[in-house]
């Protein structure tokens, strides 16, 4: 296998090298017993002989172009997508007539982490991902996956890609039958376009990932020219980089959590705040960094309520106890608003989640992404209810 | 003293070798082990610049030779090196 590798390694050499020394490097690979490092040694001497014979452009070119080829076999095995899509009409009950937009307030209850996480159960989603991911992250990949857009002045398709086709319409399906159980209260839904099991792949992944491909493979070109150019700093770079990182695990860890909530028009975020912050336990420590109306006019208010505490938590000794802190503060803040409002002012949509990554500092890329992600996933609500 | 381009002409001058073998010797002298990249890349250089230069083989593998002025090249280097060797020794000792 690994000699399969390296010698499939040695077709990335200059043509010109290979007419005079594959033969006998095959040979050498033939009588080595290939380790991994023999691998990555091949491929090293591959690019800086590259790098060496042709000009920086042809060079980061090739590159793109190896990019290119990886982010091929990548598309090619991802799983393809299936796109089901319902629309409802709603006539408003009121005297005014709602923007279609305003009604993604009630999709948003529908689209609670509780009711995400009985779908992903009741149909094995994500299968693979919960293995991996933590439940909060999957049921964020699922909220992004759900799309909700305006059809005309009082309608709006309900849409979820899956991988699929009957699970595709069956979630569509229920999620629909949900929005529709909201809405029935201020409204007089109805569906005007069923869901069909759907027949055409949700959007080609090839042109996105391969362009991808392409611009991380001539970045990583760059990269390379720069380290042979200039070893010095690039060196310089990597053991300053290292001891940010290591640095960073110095400093206090900042957890969020976030709860929706429902209570009544009156119920504005400032007054949401100041009843917040009135008597809550430990608010030295609290900061509450959002509320987002989700709902507008005189439907009902949805909120996004987001609060950061700073914790000292000790990443290299497991320590949790930031992360708790940020949920129970978050439960406080909740009891403070049920204790203040009663039982018939708030609904409590989405709990209190428990956060798995700081927001501040943001030490790797990766553990950035779901907070990226579910930042889209609230300014997107929040934005469709402002329009 | 790692620099593979030495290394390899350390290895010729005892005999002709090839790849692997010379894989095999350097590593039996100096501890070191050269991947193939590094070692082609090494033998690249030396036989550009003249300094070995490939002899009748039987089979793929190809062996090298060291050429009069690749012999003269590592004598100049080891010279250099024996210097640094004895002027820290020199000053260890006083």
């Amino acid at each position: 296998m690994r000699k399969r590798w390296t010698r499939w390694i040695a077709r990335l050499y200059p043509a010109s090298w290979r007419e005079r020394y594959l033969t006998e490097f095959e040979a050498l690979i033939e009588d080595l017993d290939a380790r991994w490092i023999d691998l990555v040694d091949a491929l090293k001497g591959a690019i800086v002989m590259q790098s060496a014979r042709r000009s920086l452009w042809q060079f980061v070119a090739a590159c793109g172009l190896a990019g290119v080829a990886v982010a091929g076999v990548v598309a090619w095995r991802a799983p393809r997508r299936y796109m089901s899509t319902a629309v409802v009409h709603n006539a408003s009950n009121g005297a005014q007539s709602h923007r279609a937009t305003a009604f993604a307030p009630y999709a948003q209850v529908t689209l609670s982490k509780r009711s995400l996480v009985g779908l992903i159960q009741t149909y094995d989603l994500y299968h693979d991902e919960r293995v991996r991911v933590p439940i909060d992250e999957v049921v964020d990949r699922m909220r992004n996956d759900i799309r909700i857009a305006a059809r005309g002045s009082n309608a709006f398709a309900i849409s979820f890609a899956g991988s699929g086709q009957a699970v595709a319409q069956r979630v569509v399906s229920d999620i629909t039958q949900a929005t529709i159980a909201e809405l029935n209260v201020h409204g007089e839904p109805r569906i005007l376009e069923v869901n069909n099991l759907p027949a055409r792949i949700d959007q080609s992944p090839y042109i996105p990932i391969i362009a991808l491909g392409f611009a991380v493979g001539m970045f990583c070109g760059l990269v390379l020219i720069g380290v042979r150019t200039w070893p010095l700093v690039a060196s310089v770079g990597g053991v300053m980089a290292l001891v940010g990182l290591a640095g960073s695990y110095g400093l206090r860890d900042r957890y969020e959590s976030t709860s929706v909530i429902r209570t009544d028009a009156t119920a504005t975020p400032e007054v949401i705040k100041n009843l917040l912050l009135a008597d809550t336990p430990g608010r030295e420590r609290l900061s509450i960094r959002e509320i987002v109306n989700l709902s507008s006019g005189k439907l009902p208010a949805v909120y996004l309520v987001q609060s950061s505490v700073d914790g000292a938590s000790w990443n290299w000794l497991g320590d949790d106890s930031a992360r708790y802190a940020a949920c129970s503060a978050m439960e406080n803040l909740v009891a403070q608003l049920y204790r203040r409002l009663g039982p018939a002012g708030i609904e409590v949509i989405d709990p209190p989640s428990t956060p798995q990554t700081p927001v501040y500092p943001r030490r790797w890329v990766g553990a950035a992404i779901p907070r990226v992600r579910s930042f889209r996933f609230a300014k997107r609500y929040s934005l469709t209810a402002s329009a | 003293m790692t620099d593979p381009t030495l290394l390899i002409l350390i290895s010729l001058a005892e005999n002709d070798k090839h790849g692997y073998a010379m894989m095999e010797d350097i590593q039996r002298f100096s501890g070191s082990r050269l991947g193939p990249g590094t070692l082609y890349g090494a033998i690249t250089r030396l036989e550009s610049e003249g300094w070995i230069r490939p002899v009748a083989r039987d089979d793929r593998r190809q062996p090298y030779t060291l050429t009069p002025a690749g012999k003269r090249h590592l004598e100049e280097q080891m010279a250099g090196a024996n210097q640094l060797v004895k002027t820290a020794m020199r000053r260890l000792r006083a």
